[in-house]
């Protein structure tokens, strides 16, 4: 098994799979991977370049491979906002950090919208919790948008 | 049986006959010739209790003989049977007070999950999506809430109003259960993993039933060959909705049911009600209005 992470995340090894990572401003998708995962990268992407990148990674995926994205809920952080309950996480989750600043905010919709229209299947769509380091050394759990999508021939 | 068809083929089914508004004809119409039009799917029979048929059909059903007065759990298991018996692939369950937006089977369809629906909501407040999370402890349902816009996820139990379910599902439930007659004989379905021999048809003494150490035991007997009641697919019993008991069903072959949020109904009543009132009530109840 191949997959290709796109930002920081690990999997476990285990024999007869092969991880690679890559950074998100700079790939290569060299070959076919069954899994694709893309953790908390897409949004430091311009938006021109959003649907470049998922249709790249339709392109490297095999036929009834799995496209893994994660990204932070814009719709938790507005709420925040709203509510006056706004913390570090939350500026985070909007504008990302001075080293990777994020481009866009994604809401579930926008999100799906554009992954079903590369054309990907989605298989599911939910939200899920991204425990992510700080400079600090600190853990600290952010809302993410969770998508499974596969490449259906 | 199978079609042979390029496009899988949809049954309609509509089991509720309760509150129907006529503006519910326009948008149901308009959704079913946009799919017939437009769709990746092939309208088959529309399965369908009296009053979601024009008067001069009250009291028929297309492909079966259901009467509009029947209770919704006879109503569906009848149409399922009539399903079953037929060439589709999918059914595609609402009811007669819900409006699907169009292209809605083919949306369901593109998902590739054989047991998936849209949402749709509780006429009155809290306007909640007639979907359901099970407490594990409890064994109790609790609607979700508080969802995503466009979500894609798997739940416990659906309500039928908006609901696709592949032929594969029910054939699944029927070959992994043995239909029993119970004490007040009604039929149960227990799946055949929970089954202890011997089996049997009749018992000699009558017993009422009882508990034991926390333990509730009933004679069962196995449904004959000539009792002609349907495989009991959907139960209204236990004061809950027949969508919970298939669900539960679904689930003991291995299917859990999945909502795709993207997909929102009308639910009429006297009035209206959707999207709008679920975003109020949830908004009220985070405080933000």
């Amino acid at each position: 098994m191949r997959i290709a992470i796109f930002g920081s995340m690990d999997v476990p090894p285990r024999e007869g799979l092969e991880v690679l990572h890559y950074d998100i401003h700079n790939y290569t998708l060299d070959g076919q991977y069954d899994q694709i995962i893309v953790a908390n990268a897409l949004p430091e992407l311009h938006r021109n370049k959003v649907i470049p990148f998922l249709e790249s990674a339709y392109n490297a995926l095999v036929n009834r491979g799995e496209l893994i994205l994660y990204v932070p809920s814009a719709e938790w952080a507005a709420k925040q906002i709203f509510t006056n309950t706004a913390d570090n996480i939350t500026y985070y989750m909007l504008y990302g950090e001075e080293a990777k600043p994020f481009r866009a905010c994604y809401t579930m919709l926008a999100l799906r919208t554009l992954v079903e229209r590369v054309p990907f299947v989605v298989r599911s769509a939910s939200e899920n919790i991204l425990k992510i380091s700080t400079p600090e050394g600190e853990t600290v759990k952010m809302p993410v948008h969770a998508i499974t999508a596969v490449r259906n021939d | 049986m199978t079609s042979t068809s390029s496009k899988p083929i949809v049954d309609i089914g509509i089991a509720c006959n309760i509150n129907q508004s006529y503006l519910w004809w326009k948008d149901v119409m308009t959704m079913l010739l946009q799919e017939v039009r437009y769709g990746d799917a092939e309208i088959g029979m529309l399965r369908t209790v009296g009053s979601a048929l024009p008067d001069h059909n009250k009291n028929n059903i297309v492909g079966n003989s259901v009467k509009r007065l029947s209770l919704t759990d006879y109503n569906r298991t009848e149409i399922t049977k009539g399903f079953l018996d037929g060439q589709a692939d999918y059914i595609f369950w609402m009811d007669d007070d819900t409006a699907p937006p169009n292209n809605v089977i083919s949306r369901l369809l593109k998902s590739g999950r054989d047991f998936i629906g849209g949402v749709y909501f509780l006429p009155s407040p809290p306007h909640h999506p007639i979907a359901y999370r099970r407490d594990p402890e409890t064994g109790l349902y609790a609607p979700v809430f508080g969802y995503s816009d466009a979500a894609l996820i798997q739940i416990d139990s659906i309500g039928f109003g908006c609901t696709l379910v592949h032929r594969s599902v029910y054939e699944k439930i029927r070959d992994n259960h043995t239909v029993f007659v119970r004490t007040n004989g009604s039929l149960a379905a227990i799946h055949n993993s929970r089954i202890q021999k011997p089996i049997v048809t009749r018992h000699a003494k009558k017993e009422k039933p009882y508990i034991r150490a926390g333990i509730y035991h009933e004679q069962y007997t196995q449904q004959e060959a000539g009792d002609t009641r349907q495989f009991p697919y959907y139960q209204l019993e236990y004061g809950r909705t027949e969508d919970h008991y298939f669900s539960e069903l679904a689930e003991s072959v291995g299917i859990k049911p999945w909502l795709d949020t993207s997909i929102v109904c009308t639910h009429y009543k006297m009035k209206g009600a959707g999207h709008d009132e679920y975003k109020q009530e949830e908004m009220k109840a985070e405080g933000l209005i």
